[in-house]
């Protein structure tokens, strides 16, 4: 092959040592090509079993654990997971303990490593060798703008009911146990407790007191995941006292597995206990999740607290408040004729920006999201029974970064492999 | 290197040399095989079968012929379009629908049929039932044991919608009672997403849209006829072609069935009854199944170019002629299907090893065309035979043309993101059944030369840069998209780590192969790990059932997944042999008896 680039230490063995400088011959063993292959074949593995593990876990914590960590614990169950799928193993065996491996951000960063220094010690520009450089510097750019995405990019969602409007996003991976009470201008008090306090307040047992609550709150539930039974499964002793809680009953599920077809988010819940902010008398225990934000009507629940009020107590998803408003004016959901099967989704939205001085209408539907001030809008489900529509808003500053890299390495592959295949043939010619 | 090393010593034959007899031979040889297939798949009758075949039916989101439903249901429970008659003849499936469709107003024809598949030993002896060749059964031969079979298979239902894997046993259940459940379903009109009368064309719209609004179903049609309200001359109709057919009346059948042939052409219009006609057509002649026997014609003609002596070589022009006619066969299959359901190449698992055979089978022509040694030929023709056997045991999963989700509604990302996909997939195969070539050529054979040898493993590298090419643009085309549809360029989803793991795969064999890591075998034999790879991310992945490419498990893809593997695992065990006792080496050594003989050559020639 002519490119130098790709002769290993063993081609070059015949130059003097003393033609190449130091750090040339300390990079040497980075630049090795051996290293090239023993990294591809360990990200080979990773990814194999970062596949595997979202059988079982949910994509992000996969993703955390194997892609962005320097080393991952790899559990053996894994192994026997393939094995039972596709070699009939025992269903019942269970293997337990793991092995540590290396991780995506360590591969990733040995990867661009071993590329420089193998660029940096063995660098010839040629016309040859311009094909490598593009796929290579198109890579370094793909990684770069992963690592961006990773970094700065925001995905949120924003729900929208048939005809109804809204001017703020909701964080769905983190949630708060929200006290509102509206006020007489228009505006409404808010007091929030984040779903880490509440987390830790149940683990020891603490009360949340504070100067701007309306009240104490113990929190003696707390689910990550849960679902709502209409009926109560025997034994059940019931925490709630008050409001929705008396008739559903609470129970913890196990966080949502994988990307799973449904796109399902975890809907966290508790056993809420209210307590007079003064005497610290307890004013009933209630029964919150955000499963109440999918009914329609909304689940509200209200709650009296001394002096003020009413005020509304509900675990919600974080929100972000944003200058722009958007209304649903209608929502569509089509049907292949005569079946069930989704043909489409759209929403046709008003989007209203007075700091922009913008208003304008759109359509937003699968594979055509609409883009503003500097998000992107994605049409995400639908809520039960057509009554609105969810969005998925994400903000990404890296998202043109793919598009370059993918055109750079492809450029690079064809100009590579082209002028491979060409003298191929010229020789058979 | 390789490449400065001139290689006269076994210079290719050129193509220029091959005489235009062979290709005549060729195309004669072709057309024999598929008119004699064609031909074989005729069977007439005094009903007009051809014209009732015709008829529209809206089923699963789409208005389709009646011929396809029959040709679907009937796969799905007995895995062939044809059935066996009262009379042992076969017969084709249209008429098995007629019967089914008919059995209420005359009992004793379709439960006597012999259509249910029955494999399970256990399942056969619960039922009261010897086995018996062909394994299908009629629902009489059981009835009375359907309680039995009916709580066997809820109960396997349930375990399964535990998420429990069911043994043979259950699975067969399950099975066979969803088969009795489409059997009483078409014979009830009660098939769910299905509509048999068209909306009456209004006056005003000019442009039929019949095929996009939602059709009635003949129960619906039958209700609404009995409350007073005025009666569909469609039900009517159809009720005249379904009544003659159940009293033995071939000649008022064929009225029957042309009056309501003009009927629903007045209400979908001639354009959507012509494509049924294709459609129909398509389904008769079955063109990818002519194909599959090509490949193997292709298959024997070289394989006996090689084992037969010199002046038999000429049939390897006729092998490469008859490649070429299959593989443009395979084309019009695929041109077909992608006219009848509007869409580009790949939507489903079955149009991905349609079209994987279709790239395969060309790619390999490509190889021959340079270098006419019979490697590229025989890597079409296998790989088309083989991606064509997994079609056709696709196709028993019910219609091909299925409707797709949402998400997936747009021809542009069909288009680029999965074709391109697809190819890269269909060039790792070709690498990896090139590097299997090497590997049973040099290893079990006298007659792989050295300069034979390197050009073959040149082949099996320029191959899988193709394949790097391919599964990267495609991988990377297909993180657009997701940012295109959800907003999220990469979302380690089990099908892009897949594909991903291609990318990583032919990456790896290219660098090892450029840093001399490897030589002419060592690249055959990761070519040969290659297809394991692309066989997980084709197959592997959806058997986890997540994600958002997943179609579920299933059992038999699932063991022969795994024979592919352990099959390549051997292999590539073999391919680690030492050179010394690959039989083409110890040939040549012998041969050569000059210096430095390999020790197993010393011994071949002692012994």
């Amino acid at each position: 092959m002519d490119n130098a680039l790709h002769s290993d230490a063993s081609a070059d063995v015949g130059a003097p040592r003393g033609a190449y400088p130091t750090w040339k011959r300390l990079l040497r063993p980075l630049a090795s090509l051996r290293l090239t292959v023993v990294l591809f074949a360990l990200s080979l593995i990773l990814v194999f079993y970062g596949t595997l593990a979202q059988k079982e876990q949910d994509v992000w914590d996969v993703v955390n654990e194997y892609f962005w960590s320097w080393w991952v614990l790899i559990p053996n169950k894994l192994t026997l997971l393939f094995l039972q799928v596709f070699f009939n193993a025992s269903p019942d065996a269970s293997w337990g303990l793991g092995f540590w491996f290396p991780g995506g951000k360590l591969l990733f960063w040995a990867l661009l490593l071993n590329l420089v220094a193998a660029h940096m010690v063995r660098f010839r520009f040629s016309w040859g060798r311009s094909g490598i450089l593009l796929i290579h510097a198109g890579l370094v750019m793909m990684m770069a703008g992963e690592f961006v995405t990773r970094e700065f990019a925001e995905e949120n969602v924003m729900t929208l009911v048939q005809g109804g409007k809204s001017s703020f996003l909701e964080i769905t991976r983190f949630n708060e146990l929200a006290f509102t009470c509206p006020r007489p201008d228009g505006q409404v008090d808010t007091v929030v407790i984040p779903q880490e306090i509440l987390a830790s307040a149940t683990r020891s047992g603490e009360i949340i007191e504070n100067e701007a609550l309306p009240c104490r709150v113990k929190v003696l539930q707390y689910a990550s995941n849960c679902d709502l039974l209409e009926k109560f499964p025997d034994g059940f002793e019931n925490p709630a006292t008050e409001g929705e809680g008396k008739t559903l009953a609470l129970k913890a599920m196990p966080p949502v597995s994988g990307v799973d077809p449904e796109q399902r988010v975890n809907m966290p819940g508790a056993y809420v206990q209210l307590l007079d902010k003064s005497s610290g008398q307890p004013l009933g225990t209630w029964l919150v999740s955000t499963l109440f934000q999918l009914t329609r009507p909304v689940r509200v629940q209200e709650v009296k607290l001394g002096e003020g009020g009413p005020w509304k107590v509900a675990l919600r998803n974080r929100r972000s408040y944003r200058p722009y408003t958007i209304t649903l004016d209608k929502f569509t959901h089509d049907v292949y004729p005569g079946t069930n099967t989704p043909l489409n989704f759209q929403s046709d939205v008003r989007l209203e920006d007075p700091s922009l001085g913008i208003d304008r209408v759109s359509v937003i539907k699968m594979n055509e999201p609409m883009r503003h001030a500097g998000e992107t809008f994605y049409q995400h489900q639908a809520l039960a029974g057509d009554s609105g529509s969810v969005l998925q808003v994400v903000r990404n500053p890296g998202w043109t970064l793919p598009y370059l890299s993918c055109a750079v390495v492809s450029l690079g592959m064809l100009v590579h492999f082209g002028a491979t295949l060409m003298r191929y043939m010229r020789r058979q010619a | 290197m390789s490449q400065s090393k001139p290689v006269a010593a076994e210079t290719p034959p050129k193509s220029a040399n091959q005489p235009w007899w062979t290709w005549v031979a060729a195309v004669v040889l072709s057309s024999v095989v598929v008119l004699l297939l064609i031909a074989s798949s005729y069977r007439g009758s005094d009903y007009d079968l051809d014209a009732f075949g015709a008829l529209p039916i809206q089923n699963g989101g789409r208005v389709k012929p009646m011929d396809s439903l029959a040709r679907t249901s009937l796969m799905i429970i007995t895995t062939r379009t044809v059935y066996t008659d009262e009379r042992g003849r076969s017969r084709p499936a249209i008429e098995w629908l007629l019967k089914v469709m008919t059995s209420r107003l005359n009992r004793d024809k379709a439960p006597a049929l012999k259509v249910f598949r029955i494999e399970n030993d256990q399942l056969l002896a619960n039922l009261g039932l010897q086995r018996r060749s062909g394994l299908r059964y009629a629902v009489e031969e059981f009835q009375d044991k359907l309680g039995l079979l009916e709580d066997d298979a809820k109960r396997a239902a349930d375990a399964k919608r535990a998420g429990k894997r069911l043994d043979p046993y259950q699975a067969g259940a399950l099975e066979l009672a969803n088969h009795l459940q489409l059997y009483i379903q078409l014979a009830t009109y009660t098939l769910p997403e299905t509509g048999i009368f068209p909306p009456v064309k209004s006056a005003e719209a000019e442009v039929p849209q019949a095929d996009r609004q939602v059709w009635t179903p003949f129960l619906t049609a039958l209700a609404n006829s009995r409350e007073g309200q005025p009666v569909d001359p469609a039900l009517e109709a159809f009720s005249r072609v379904l009544g003659s057919f159940a009293q033995g009346k071939p000649t008022d059948f064929n009225q029957a069935v042309a009056e309501y042939g003009k009927l629903m052409e007045e209400r979908v219009g001639r354009a959507v009854m012509g494509k049924l006609r294709v459609e129909q057509a398509y389904n008769f002649t079955n063109p990818l199944y002519s194909t599959l026997v090509l490949y193997v014609v292709v298959l024997l003609l070289g394989l006996m170019a090689w084992l037969l002596p010199a002046p038999w070589l000429r049939l390897r022009d006729i092998a490469f002629s008859t490649a070429i006619i299959a593989a443009s066969l395979h084309t019009v299959a695929l041109v077909a299907r992608m006219y009848l359901h509007g869409r580009p190449p790949v939507t489903n698992l079955y149009s991905s090893a349609v079209f994987i055979g279709w790239g395969c089978a060309w790619l390999g022509i490509f190889l021959e065309a340079f270098d006419r040694r019979g490697a590229g030929n025989a890597v079409a023709a296998v790989c088309g035979f083989l991606s064509l056997l997994i079609a056709q045991f696709l196709s028993e999963k019910g219609d091909t043309l299925e409707m797709l989700q949402a998400v997936l509604d747009t021809n542009f990302w069909l288009a680029t993101h999965v074709t391109c996909v697809t190819l890269g997939y269909t060039a790792s195969f070709v690498a990896g059944f090139l590097g299997i070539g090497y590997l049973l050529w040099g290893l079990c054979t006298p007659w792989m030369g050295k300069a034979s040898g390197k050009a073959l493993a040149q082949k099996i590298y320029g191959v899988a840069c193709f394949a790097t090419l391919l599964s990267f643009v495609g991988t990377v085309l297909g993180g657009i998209w997701a940012d295109q549809s959800w907003g999220r360029f990469w979302g380690w989803d089990p099908k892009e780590n897949g594909a991903l793991l291609i990318v990583i795969w032919n990456a790896l064999i290219l660098h090892a192969r450029w840093g001399k890591m490897v030589g002419d075998r060592g690249v055959a034999a990761l070519a040969i790990l290659g297809n394991m790879i692309t066989a997980w991310s084709w197959f592997g992945t959806n058997q986890l059932s997540v994600g958002l490419h997943a179609y579920g498990f299933d059992q038999t893809l699932a063991s022969a997944l795994r024979w592919t593997w352990i099959g390549h695992l051997v292999l590539v065990g073999f391919a680690l042999l030492p050179t010394e006792w690959w039989w083409s080496n110890r040939a040549e050594a012998a041969a050569n008896s000059e210096p430095r003989p390999a020790k197993g050559a010393i011994k071949l020639a002692k012994n």
